[in-house]
């Protein structure tokens, strides 16, 4: 059976699995916690390997690979925060909830900059590459939708965290950097959706299309924590990792989309 | 599906439409092809060299350089 489509039923099952669980609150608060903290170890991991593999096809070390290699930083350093909320929050038992921001927190920070640049590389890639940026309407009505977004973080999200008192300046810092990096991340992933779309049913944009789809969930899933974890509401289990998990899954499939890509290479006649 | 009166062309766009769409397929060859003096019936397979450099260049972005360059070794050799 083919990787990708390994990689498909695996994320099914992922979902599955862990919509299961979550949903019906089952199996107690420990397993909970324990499916809260390792999926999205394992996920993250599978995603790693993935980029890995990808990053190892390009032969030349070219602008195309460099780019691969950034959002292959970005996601092992996510890894690497992953087991060590994981750890944090299992072996050690620390109540995340009181506890903010962790040694994790910081590590995922330091994981959106290479993803951005990577994201930023892809784009400023293409648009060297004399291919068409598509109709300057659609950006036209992207830009309002985007202000709109920005409006709606700002609003909900970073002026209350601002105001509010109780919350310690370093907390206040983190809490601010999350929904700001996430904005940073999902606006070049819809432009590459954007762009993805215009190759209709061609494979070559197959790659990009999942790793785009991949950081919006990221995006939609953090935006919610960061949200629901200022207000005190977020427990690990809350339906919104399913996002996260879904988000490291679809940019493993990218990366595998893509190693399959350049081998058929070899085969074209 | 496009049917080119041309055989390099027909056989360009055979390969490269399943990879970026038909749309972008078509248009690539017309861009391409105008830009070194040509036009999509007019392609020869001694022009194929430069073609598909030019083609190449698109590329490279998604596939790498060794990538783009085995697309465009196949594609100079392709008629």
């Amino acid at each position: 059976m083919k990787k990708t489509k390994l990689l498909w039923l695996f994320l099914g099952l992922i979902v599955v699995v862990n919509l299961t669980i979550y949903l019906s609150r089952c199996c107690g608060e420990a397993t909970l916690t324990l499916v809260g903290d390792l999926f999205p170890v394992i996920c993250s991991l599978v995603s790693v390997l993935c980029l890995f593999t990808a990053v190892r096809k390009f032969r030349e070390w070219d602008f195309t690979k460099v780019a691969w290699l950034m959002l292959f930083i970005g996601i092992v350093l996510y890894f690497i925060a992953e087991v060590t909320y994981g750890f944090l929050e299992i072996i050690l038992k620390v109540d995340m909830a009181v506890v903010f921001p962790t040694l994790a927190d910081y590590i995922w920070c330091i994981g959106y900059i290479p993803v951005f640049i990577g994201l930023i590389m892809m784009i400023s890639g293409y648009r060297k590459s004399g291919f068409p940026m598509g109709n300057y309407k659609v950006y036209g009505i992207m830009g309002p939708l985007l202000l709109l977004l920005l409006s709606l973080v700002i609003i909900f999200l970073l002026v209350p965290i601002i105001k509010d008192t109780e919350t310690t300046g370093i907390a206040k810092f983190f809490y601010l950097f999350y929904p700001i990096g996430d904005l940073f991340i999902v606006f070049p992933a819809i432009i590459l959706v954007y762009i993805t779309s215009l190759f209709g049913r061609g494979f070559i944009s197959r790659p990009w299309k999942l790793l785009a789809l991949g950081f919006i969930f990221f995006t939609v899933s953090d935006l919610l924590y960061s949200y629901l974890d200022w207000l005190g509401k977020y427990d690990t289990g809350n339906i919104i990792d399913v996002g996260w998990n879904i988000g490291y899954l679809l940019i493993g499939l990218g990366g595998i989309y893509q190693v399959e890509m350049i081998e058929s290479l070899n085969e074209v006649r | 599906m496009k049917v080119y009166n041309n055989v390099c062309a027909q056989r360009i766009y055979e390969l490269l439409a399943p990879m970026i769409g038909d749309l972008m397929a078509r248009g690539t060859i017309r861009s391409k092809a105008n830009f070194i003096g040509l036009t999509e019936e007019t392609i020869s397979s001694g022009d194929l060299p430069r073609l598909a450099a030019e083609i190449k260049k698109g590329l490279v972005v998604f596939l790498g350089s060794d990538g783009a360059e085995k697309l465009a070794m196949k594609i100079s050799q392709i008629c």
